[in-house]
């Protein structure tokens, strides 16, 4: 997979439009070769089993390589059981999607191991909408956009799909709405090259 | 100049740059110097208000021993390149990984990680930087050595050296963990490796026991400071008490915590309660619990008091809620345990033992932190508000009542005018209180952000012109928070900035300190 795939993707999807500009060349954002990649979702949060369940169907369709994992709050604050999600990706990719506790735990376990979180997504639902701000060590500012919840798990699910590679599968295009600030619910996605 | 990179370290020209790195890669090979923006992602996560570009690191680099320290720093100096050394990198909240000021090389030290000895008679330990406290905690457990560590709230991932470092604290009697320190070996700038106290001795075996050694003792200039690379830790362990009872009192009024410390205090002092005990707020124990922020509120703006009661109610937890031990033998814990009984019924307090705390994940987590146990309990405060912004306000207090009291008002207030909710505790010294306050925010919000940088910056001087100063900042504020104690102290500083590092190459801007 290479950068022009993945902004191609974020394209299709609708959600770079006018912010494409923001993002810089970096080809080496993703490792050569499609290998192993673990998707984690946090069982007890709803939107999290969703977006790994849409995940793992959107990966299938691209012909991506990937496991599945869930997990409670409660094991994603063991460093024991994150250290064993860590070991099951190892010198692949992992996918998280749980609530901001567990990810920063998750995140903070992979770096001290030398892994790189290089794509980090903080979703936001309110009433009937959802925003998400995608940052990367490789854009220059992070890309924000809103749309209906009903949309939210196929297109985060193509984002991811472009930055992992594989062949390609047009993500729905849903038509942005407002920004759905101060939403209740919070969650966030994330790739680490382990 | 290398097409890859982006960030540089202030005035040094990218042909330069280049040169340093190539040095640096003949030293430490070339998997050990992290140059291209992906591999420096770790390095420039924050959670603090500010673009992640201010804090952007140009390389990092990790090394294994002293003499790759000694030798990086021989190129460094040669280049004038500024390096920001981290230990496991862990100071969330407080600039986590990422260095004081753009362009500075990062020096993880995660691969200096040996625990060189722990004396089970002297109960002492020796500690590499990049040692963790899980790491030390299973060591101890696997050997079966009774001994205990104090730890803060992120353990599991943070260690030893790097806390007491920037003078953190943590829940056991050892919780003041610069005082239960005892030795620093430090590589300077020139190279030169000093070892404090009794370690300066050729053959000394007191390095560990005996903190002082003749004349100035130099080991507090090199913590919160930019002076020497801390290489190595002695640090004193406690030895497991034959009867350890932790427990918690709970209040009903926010008011109540001028009582809560007047009690308290002078047990506190007489060390009938020896550990540092932590006097949390509702809105800290909750997210810990777990209790959702949106089921009781939506929209902007900081929740009401009427929200918290409810809180309180719903969910049995206090308006303020103490966490204290007794650490003894059970005659001397009986024999305190009628005094905190009384102390709780005299001020209205509720006492929760463990016993009667099995299932509460809140109390839990505490539990094990005043004995040291490493655990990540603490990590549900950032699914308060969500987002990842988290910068952590800690003014010092006198352990006095009324004091507390105005601290608490005054920081509430400030937070509520800029739709932030009053997260905080106070953590007992002996007669002062560390006054800590996360300033909870979603990052991913231009807004928010801009306003918890705003409502930091009222906090700090608000607090300031009160006359109460923080005990630690995050690297963002550093400079605001260092100028808040005056010139002199300031102008001293950088004397000895520049007796010991003239070319500014140790972490300049840390803590304020630079040339």
């Amino acid at each position: 997979m290479d950068r022009r795939n993945f902004i191609g993707t974020l394209l299709a999807s609708g959600v770079l439009g006018a912010t494409l500009p923001a993002a810089r060349a970096a080809d080496d954002l993703f490792l050569p070769g499609a290998n192993r990649v673990l998707i984690v979702g946090q069982s007890d949060q709803p939107y999290a089993l969703e977006l790994t369940a849409q995940l793992g169907q959107v990966f299938t369709a691209a012909g991506i390589p990937h496991m599945q994992a869930v997990a409670g709050g409660t094991e994603l604050a063991q460093v024991a059981h994150v250290i064993a999600l860590l070991e099951k990706a190892r010198g692949g990719r992992v996918i998280g999607v749980m609530d901001d506790a567990a990810a920063v735990i998750f995140q903070e376990l992979a770096a001290a191991r030398g892994g790189a979180c290089v794509l980090s997504t903080h979703h936001r639902f309110g009433a009937g909408a959802v925003r998400h701000c995608c940052t990367s060590a490789t854009l220059e500012a992070g890309i924000v956009w809103s749309e209906p919840i009903s949309a939210q798990a196929g297109r985060i699910a193509g984002v991811y799909a472009g930055a992992i590679g594989g062949r390609q599968r047009a993500a729905p295009t849903v038509p942005a709405t407002g920004p759905a600030d101060g939403g209740p619910a919070s969650l966030v996605s994330f790739l680490i090259n382990t | 100049m290398n097409a890859k990179r982006k960030t540089l370290p202030k005035g040094i020209a990218a042909g330069e740059f280049d040169k340093a790195i190539k040095e640096l890669k003949k030293i430490l090979g070339n998997e050990n110097v992290l140059e291209d923006e992906l591999r420096l992602a770790p390095y420039n996560k924050i959670m603090m208000p500010v673009p992640n570009d201010q804090h952007a690191p140009s390389a990092a680099i990790t090394p294994a021993s002293v003499e790759e320290i000694q030798a990086v720093l021989k190129v460094l100096n040669k280049y004038k390149i500024p390096v920001y050394p981290i230990s496991t990198g862990k100071n969330l909240g407080y600039g986590s990984a990422a260095p004081v000021q753009r362009g500075q090389i990062v020096m993880d030290l995660r691969r200096m990680n040996k625990i060189i000895e722990v004396d089970p008679d002297l109960c002492t330990a020796l500690v590499e930087p990049g040692v963790t406290y899980q790491q030390l905690y299973d060591y101890l457990q696997e050997r079966k050595l009774p001994l205990w560590f104090s730890c803060p709230a992120p353990s599991a991932i943070a260690g030893p050296l790097g806390n007491m470092v920037d003078r953190g604290v943590g829940y056991t009697p050892y919780g003041e963990h610069f005082l239960f320190s005892c030795g620093m070996e430090v590589v300077l700038a020139n190279s030169e490796v000093l070892r404090t106290g009794m370690g300066a001795m050729p053959n000394s075996n007191t390095w560990q026991v005996f903190k002082w050694g003749y004349g100035p003792t130099l080991d507090g200039i090199f913590t919160q400071s930019n002076y020497g690379i801390v290489t190595k830790m002695g640090m004193w362990l406690m030895p497991a008490p034959p009867d350890f009872r932790p427990f918690c009192i709970q209040y009903p009024n926010e008011a109540d915590i001028t009582k809560i410390v007047d009690a308290l205090r002078p047990l506190r002092i007489a060390m009938v309660i020896p550990n540092a005990v932590v006097i949390a707020h509702t809105l800290w124990e909750a997210p810990c619990t777990p209790v959702k922020r949106a089921d009781y509120h939506t929209g902007p703006g900081a929740i009401s008091d009427a929200a918290v009661s409810k809180i309180q109610k719903d969910h049995n937890i206090g308006a303020w809620n103490v966490y204290a031990g007794l650490y003894g033998t059970k005659e001397t814990n009986d024999a305190n345990w009628k005094i905190i009984e009384a102390v709780a019924a005299g001020t209205g307090g509720k006492i929760i033992t463990e016993e009667q705390s099995k299932g509460s994940q809140a109390l839990q987590y505490r539990f094990d932190l005043m004995k040291g146990k490493p655990n990540l309990g603490e990590f549900g405060l950032y699914n308060w508000r969500g987002g990842g912004g988290s910068i952590w306000f800690a003014p010092v207090s006198q352990a006095k009542g009324s004091e507390t009291l105005k601290q608490m008002k005054t920081a509430k207030d400030i937070l509520g005018k800029y739709g932030f909710d009053y997260v905080g505790e106070f953590i007992v010294g002996w007669r002062d209180m560390h006054h800590v306050i996360d300033l909870l925010f979603d990052r991913s919000d231009d807004d928010q952000t801009k306003k918890a940088y705003a409502c930091y910056d009222e906090l700090l001087h608000t607090f300031a012109k009160e006359g109460y100063g923080v005990y630690r900042s995050n690297t963002a504020f550093a400079e605001k928070v260092a100028a808040t104690y005056g010139p002199v102290k300031r102008s001293v500083e950088k004397k000895l900035k520049k007796a010991l590092d003239p070319n500014n190459i140790l972490a300049p801007g840390r803590c304020g300190i630079s040339l």
